[in-house]
């Protein structure tokens, strides 16, 4: 397990703050700090993925170019599973697929916040509690 | 890695010290902070593109939006007195960490390239996109070539996402008119 | 009214050099990290600014919201309408290689045109999310 803990603290990391984000959604009354929680919990899901893509010694996943004998250049074409390859590229595809993660991420954060917009116009407070409390259920 | 064990560090950091400030202005400054160490983190591991969009995302947009926010609704909270429940909480939540700890014992280290995340599709990308496509981003190439399903679904999300946000805040209630 | 000199004196310096920037982005999508998504943030970043520095009146007579909306919507007809040209050609939906006989040069023109409709949707719905949040008024 310390093994673990030395090599992989990055994914450690996330676990802590992916529970720390869903207690305070739970625990906190005000309705803006709960989307602060969803904020923080949906980037640290990201760190775990794009920390999967790490290769050791390798380099941005953007092609390089050298010069052959006639004086063209020549791309470095990259592969895992033949090592002959004289760079490594790291893995391109979680940062393609996190990409979009951090878009819609975004998106919902504002459609949020636009609903406790509303509900502040109408009842005038941002408490959890109090709003409970001030709701008429009609039976 | 030791910038990695630094940089991790002052997430956790970060993340603890959002939810206990008193003001609400604060907890937004800290979050635009955590956005800022997540990007420093993403170059660490390499990852440009995302790194990028973090930047302009996480810390720009977001804080910025918040910040409209807090005009309309103000920066004060009400606090209460609930350190049991914390500690409970603390308690129970440390052993859900450890139970994630050990499903989790076997992941691939960091930097493996014998991980098998990196044997199918990925190698194809890798190896082939230059002679297909054509490009030298390979991110690009994937995002707006590959995989262009998944890039239109994402524009249609953020255009609903416009709207929606607009007409909400335009659409007056019956108790608005009385 | 409030005197904002200093800022206003700094903006005329960055608020060109981020318009600037972000163009940059989207056209070099292909040779360096970049692309549609982080272009038209960096777009609407400069318009906020903007915004932030001399109000929203100055900022509606640059660009006014049926402007806006029309924008976010052309962006996504103008990546629908890309992938649907291949199906009049015979071919499949989102399929490049119809639009000229060189493969690499239709992956370009594909990659080009999409690239853009990205940018231009997600430039003008940041930008109108924005707007509609500081324009809210409690009543």
């Amino acid at each position: 397990m310390f093994e673990f803990l030395i090599n992989n603290y990055h994914i450690f990391t996330s676990f802590i703050i992916m529970i720390i984000g869903l207690l305070a959604i739970i625990l906190c009354n005000n309705l803006v700090k709960k989307m602060i929680a969803l904020s923080i919990f949906q980037t640290s899901a990201l760190l775990m993925y794009v920390s999967s893509s790490y290769i050791e010694n390798g380099q941005t996943p953007i092609y390089q170019f050298k010069e052959s004998e006639t004086g063209t250049k020549e791309v470095i074409l990259g592969d895992y599973l033949n090592s002959g390859s004289e760079i490594i590229y790291h893995n391109p595809l979680p940062h393609v697929l996190m990409l979009t993660a951090i878009v819609v991420g975004v998106a919902v954060l504002s459609v949020g916040l636009a609903l406790t917009l509303k509900i502040y116009s109408k009842y005038k407070t941002l408490d959890e509690n109090k709003i409970i409390n001030k709701e008429e259920f009609n039976d | 890695m030791t910038i990695n064990f630094i940089l991790c560090n002052m997430l956790i950091v970060i993340a603890i010290l959002v939810f206990i400030q008193k003001s609400l202005l604060n907890s937004v400054l800290m979050l635009g902070l955590f956005s800022l160490i997540m990007t420093l983190c993403y170059i660490n591991f390499g990852a440009l593109d995302v790194a990028i969009t973090e930047a302009a995302v996480g810390v720009a947009i977001s804080t910025l939006i918040f910040l409209a926010v807090i005009k309309v609704v103000g920066v004060n909270i009400e606090t209460n007195n609930r350190k049991l429940l914390y500690y409970i909480t603390a308690i129970i939540s440390s052993v859900v960490i450890l139970f994630l700890i050990f499903i989790n014992i076997d992941t691939p280290l960091l930097g493996d390239i014998l991980s098998p995340i990196h044997s199918l599709s990925a190698n194809h990308y890798v190896s082939e996109s230059y002679k297909e496509i054509g490009i030298p981003n390979m991110v690009t190439a994937i995002l707006a070539s590959y995989r262009g399903f998944d890039t239109l679904g994402e524009v249609f999300v953020i255009f609903t996402a416009g709207i929606s946000v607009f007409y909400i805040i335009k659409m007056k209630d019956k108790h608005d008119e009385k | 009214m409030k005197n904002r000199l200093i800022a206003s004196k700094i903006g005329y310096f960055i608020i060109p050099i981020l318009l600037l920037y972000a163009l940059y982005v989207q056209f070099h999508g292909d040779y360096s990290p970049g692309g549609g998504f982080q272009a038209g943030v960096l777009l609407a970043s400069g318009l906020i600014l903007y915004e932030i520095i001399h109000g929203m009146d100055e900022l509606l007579k640059i660009i006014s919201i049926k402007t806006i909306q029309k924008l976010s919507a052309i962006g996504v007809l103008l990546y629908f309408i890309i992938g649907l040209i291949p199906i009049f050609l015979n071919k499949e939906f989102l399929n490049y290689y119809a639009y000229s006989d060189s493969k690499l040069l239709a992956q370009h023109i594909g990659i080009f045109l999409i690239e853009l409709g990205v940018g231009i949707t997600v430039f003008s719905s940041i930008l109108l999310i924005y707007i509609s949040f500081s324009k809210f008024k409690v009543n």
